[in-house]
């Protein structure tokens, strides 16, 4: 019987001491903060011989994914004028500029910009910086306006991430790290 | 703080602790002995060819009681109603058996005995068919025999071969269990004793045990609330290890496995033995390798599904008198390769991908991991203190200690094409459970057993990325359940209270905040057995099961890895809650055997995701949006199975499963149900090649899948695939080479190498299953006995 209570002593001590072998963080700690994101996207486009127009639009998501929705603010472009464009990636959250992640990075990134059906006949955009291997990036570009009656609609702005598949040029990633709209008014 | 909350874990450990070792004492003095008599009989037969063995000596262990089978291998004990007694079986030419058995009326027992080719062996065989009779579920038990059939697969692999449960896949790696269309937290795990804790919330996240472990798996279907407390909705799987032994020198088993189509291979060795010094004094350790690269559907690889995977266990027993002590370890770890095709960007990207309807890119056949990747740890301990009282019953303490690393890495930082060095998201959960049950002996006809359980859980998020929130959760539980008995009927009866409390910190309006809940429910179980005769019967089973909502289900607030769509958790849900009734037939004789169950799981507040009307517009672009809510929802169906030996060499099987779920609320089919499936095996007994090769088998399996009709519109991104036929060939023999006989078994899965793609493979919108494996499997078992 004695033997038994050596054991049932073992057992307990046992269970006591497992018991403190708890994680060095408590969960009663809320944790670390959130991943890091994108929350600002701003164009610039200039038209071409009067650097002094100059026209802006911006995708903001201060709070990321989910939680409110982004505040977007379009375009309004002049018919039958030329711009030329830059776009600007920015995570205001850390003061951080993404953007130059982009560039170092361009042989593995592609920015597709497709004007929707209502203006797709009055709009091009034509990237016009390229990569080492010679294919087109989208961090510069033009765009130009057809003459013509007042329209609206909008443009689908895609940064494409070639990782596996190689970049070629022109089809699409599987992994897209931007996929937004942005309105487009044609005076 | 972390003090007090130490002090905690240790006052209520002591105190549960105290009160189970000094509360029964009394209780003991206080059951009169039972002088009743009752018949114990049977039937000893061949375990292969069924005949009837005369002369074969039955003792109760540690006792004068004995007896001999006569002419038709009948033998009839009278023996005193009492504690748990041991029959010890043994007849020259076969292995002999030593069963656990308690008394509580009269008894039909049958025995099979494996002959033994060189000496006698003291292997024990449990014999699966009391187990399947004595529960008044539907239950299935995979003993070791079967489980080495399906060796270095996953472990969720190796059930498939119960009727009723399906498998839920991640791409070749990622494997989880579905029973009768539930699985995840909807599932009980139970490893060594110890309920298994490890983020079973995800779908991708597959148990961590180890396949090579488990020398007897039990497969509960249907609600089991009262024994298993919360999340035993859909039903309980029970792993067993071999225990440590008792007596025997050292000896051991090494299995080696290889697959042809991801270059598999798998290798387990386990060694026990006793202290000669220390009497009663058993131990066991064990380990196991695993090792595959990219697996191949027939027109592609399958890039980047490979697997690294290392395990092993120490089991340490002790016996003296009536009490019996146990201690176990087992540490688990695997890196898990992510298909490279499933890093999907958002919605749009997951559309394109399913359009080609093949992988974009191809890379030739590595072992390499690469990212995305998951890895996982997982670390068991537990001691378990039984003690049998002569004249209470036995008493039961266990402690179980668990702590679950959960690390997942991206393809990529996001704009950079370095591999991450950090994980996405690293999850750390420690569980700390304590289990006290006792088994009284019979008063009157009536015996059972009552218990309490108690978990604490604290989960520690470790990298920036949310997935889920920190938190600390306890759980309490007390069940009562018991049996009547009589000749040919069986009732049982039983209840449960639990109780949960949980502290999370889920972030909130960017930051984070603590939120507290709590939650308690009553289970109940209900059942009964009826046995026409020896070999036909029937049980009946209404049991119910609750859980509470999981932290995910409260918390989750982003883009799940790569399902692309928008979770989001829900504060105010209530418990779910379940009612399972099962009618389940047993006819087993020599030539037959058959078990069919009917089942209907109701389930009320049934937690789902639910899509809502629009999306979530993010900077990656829009993403469907899905709220957990609940609502009442139906499963019915019907398993089972039906052999029969035609000929001497000659046995067919079926198996099937249906399952129909329906969400009772909006009044349409529930998505992801397992589709029906059907399976029809050929089994061979081919004659021995001299004394060289013997116990020859071949199985010709067909499975067909059929395809899943019904599912909810215009929820899904494709509908659901083409069902399929696939074709197996299996061969496996004992070779008498050395002085104990080499087990191998030879494989070819998916013959034709047929291009498929099953409703519950989560990568059946971009690419195919894996096609063609050969497998080659060897057991060498070795050492003294």
């Amino acid at each position: 019987m004695k033997f038994t209570h050596i054991l049932k002593f073992v057992f307990l001590a046992a269970v006591l001491v497992l018991a403190g072998c708890e994680s060095s963080v408590e969960p009663e700690d809320p944790g670390p903060g959130e991943e890091e994101v994108i929350t600002t996207v701003n164009f610039t486009l200039t038209e071409v011989g009067n650097t002094s127009n100059v026209v802006t639009a911006q995708w903001r998501d201060l709070d990321g994914e989910g939680g409110s929705d982004p505040v977007i603010s379009g375009f309004t472009l002049e018919a039958g004028k030329t711009y030329t464009g830059a776009i600007e990636l920015l995570n205001e959250e850390e003061n951080e500029d993404i953007t130059e992640e982009v560039e170092e990075e361009a042989d593995e990134h592609q920015f597709f910009y497709t004007p929707d059906a209502a203006i797709a006949s009055r709009v091009t955009v034509t990237i016009t910086d390229t990569d080492g291997n010679n294919l087109p990036v989208g961090l510069e570009y033009t765009v130009t306006v057809s003459a013509g009656a007042a329209v609206t609609g909008s443009i689908n702005v895609v940064l494409g991430h070639y990782d596996d598949a190689p970049k070629d040029g022109t089809t699409r990633s599987d992994e897209s790290d931007i996929d937004i709209d942005i309105p487009i008014t044609i005076n | 703080m972390r003090i007090v909350q130490c002090r905690h874990a240790v006052v209520w450990v002591g105190l549960t602790l105290g009160c189970i070792l000094s509360g029964w004492q009394p209780l003991q003095a206080g059951i009169a002995e039972q002088d009743e008599t009752a018949i114990l009989s049977g039937v000893v037969q061949d375990a292969e060819s069924g005949e009837p063995i005369v002369g074969v000596v039955l003792a109760v262990k540690d006792s004068p009681y004995g007896t001999t089978t006569d002419k038709d291998g009948y033998f009839r004990l009278d023996l005193k109603m009492q504690n748990e007694f041991s029959l010890q079986v043994t007849m020259l030419g076969y292995n002999s058996l030593e069963r656990q058995i308690f008394l509580d009326g009269d008894s039909v027992v049958n025995l099979k005995l494996k002959s033994a080719p060189v000496e006698g062996s003291e292997v024990t065989v449990e014999d699966e068919r009391d187990v399947v009779r004595e529960s008044t579920q539907s239950i299935t038990v995979l003993d070791e025999v079967q489980l080495q059939r399906t060796r270095g697969q996953t472990f969720s692999e190796t059930l498939k071969e119960v009727p009723g449960v399906t498998v839920l896949q991640t791409g070749p790696s990622i494997a989880k269990p579905v029973i009768r269309g539930l699985h995840s937290d909807r599932i009980v795990i139970v490893n060594a004793g110890v309920q298994q804790e490890g983020q079973q919330w995800g779908s991708e996240h597959a148990p961590a045990l180890d396949p090579f472990e488990a020398a007897r798996i039990e497969v509960l279907r249907g609600a089991a609330g009262v024994q298993y407390g919360s999340k035993a909705i859909g039903g309980v799987i029970r792993v067993s290890p071999q225990e440590a032994p008792e007596s025997g020198g050292v000896r051991g088993n090494l299995n080696l496995n290889g697959f042809s189509n991801n270059r598999h291979g798998a290798s387990a060795l386990s060694l026990q033995g006793t202290v000669p010094q220390i009497a009663g004094l058993g131990w066991r350790v064990q380990g196991s390798l695993r090792k595959a690269g990219d697996s191949s559907a027939p027109d592609y690889v399958l890039s980047n599904t490979g697997f690294a995977e290392q395990n092993g266990s120490v089991t340490l027993g002790l016996k003296r008198q009536d009490h019996r002590f146990t201690g176990y370890l087992s540490l688990f770890s695997t890196d898990l390769a992510i298909f490279r095709g499933s890093h999907i960007g958002n919605l749009s990207d997951l559309q394109r991908a399913i359009e080609r309807g093949r992988p974009a890119f191809e890379r030739e056949f590595t072992y390499e991991i690469d990212t995305p990747k998951q890895s996982i740890r997982h670390v068991l301990a537990s001691l378990n203190y039984k003690w049998q009282i002569p004249t209470a019953g036995v008493l039961e303490v266990q402690y179980g200690w668990q702590k679950n690393n959960r690390q997942e890495f991206d393809s990529h930082r996001r704009f950079s094409s370095e591999p991450p060095t950090e994980a996405a998201f690293a999850l750390e959960l420690t569980s700390h459970s304590v289990e006290s049950s006792f088994k009284h002996l019979p008063w009157k006809n009536i015996y059972g057993k009552f218990g309490v359980s108690a978990i604490r859980q604290g989960n520690v998020k470790q990298t920036t990325g949310y997935l889920i929130p920190n938190f600390r959760s306890y759980d309490v539980g007390a069940f009562l359940i018991e049996r009547w008995s009589a000749r040919k009927l069986t009732l049982e009866f039983g209840g449960r209270f639990d109780y949960r409390w949980i502290k999370a910190f889920p972030l909130i309006d960017r930051l984070f905040q603590e939120r507290r809940h709590s939650y308690s429910n009553v289970s109940g179980v209900l059942g009964m057995i009826y046995a026409f005769d020896e070999s036909f019967s029937f049980g009946i089973n209404l049991g119910s099961g609750w859980r509470a909502p999981g932290v995910n289900e409260l918390y989750s607030d982003g883009v799940h890895h790569g399902s692309a769509q928008f979770e989001l958790g829900n504060a105010d849900l209530q418990t779910e809650k379940s009612v399972t009734a099962d009618l389940t037939l047993n006819y087993e004789t020599d030539a037959a055997h058959a078990q069919l169950s009917f089942y209907r799981n109701q389930m009320n507040d049934y937690i789902y995701l639910f899509p809502e009307a629009d999306p979530v517009l993010t900077i990656r672009g829009a993403f469907p949006a899905f709220s957990y809510q609940q609502t009442d929802a139906r499963l019915t169906g019907f398993d089972g199975f039906a052999e029969y030996q035609f000929l001497s060499w000659y046995r067919l099987g079926v198996s099937g499963s249906l399952v129909r779920g329906d969400d009772q609320g909006r009044n349409e089919p529930l998505i992801f149900m397992p589709a029906d499936r059907f399976k029809l095996t050929h089994q061979f007994h081919l004659p021995d090649a001299g004394r060289l090769w013997t116990e020859n088998h071949l199985h010709l399996t067909t499975q067909m899948v059929a395809r899943q009709d019904r599912f909810p519109e215009g929820i899904d991104y494709a509908d659901p695939p083409a069902g399929y036929t696939l074709w197996h060939l299996d061969f496996d023999g004992q070779l008498s080479i050395a002085e104990r006989p080499l087990n191998i078994s030879f494989s070819v899965q998916n013959i034709f190498n047929s291009s498929y793609r099953d409703y519950l493979s989560r990568f059946r919108y971009y690419v195919d299953d894996p096609g063609r494996t050969i497998i080659l499997r060897l057991q060498i078992p070795f050492g003294s006995h």
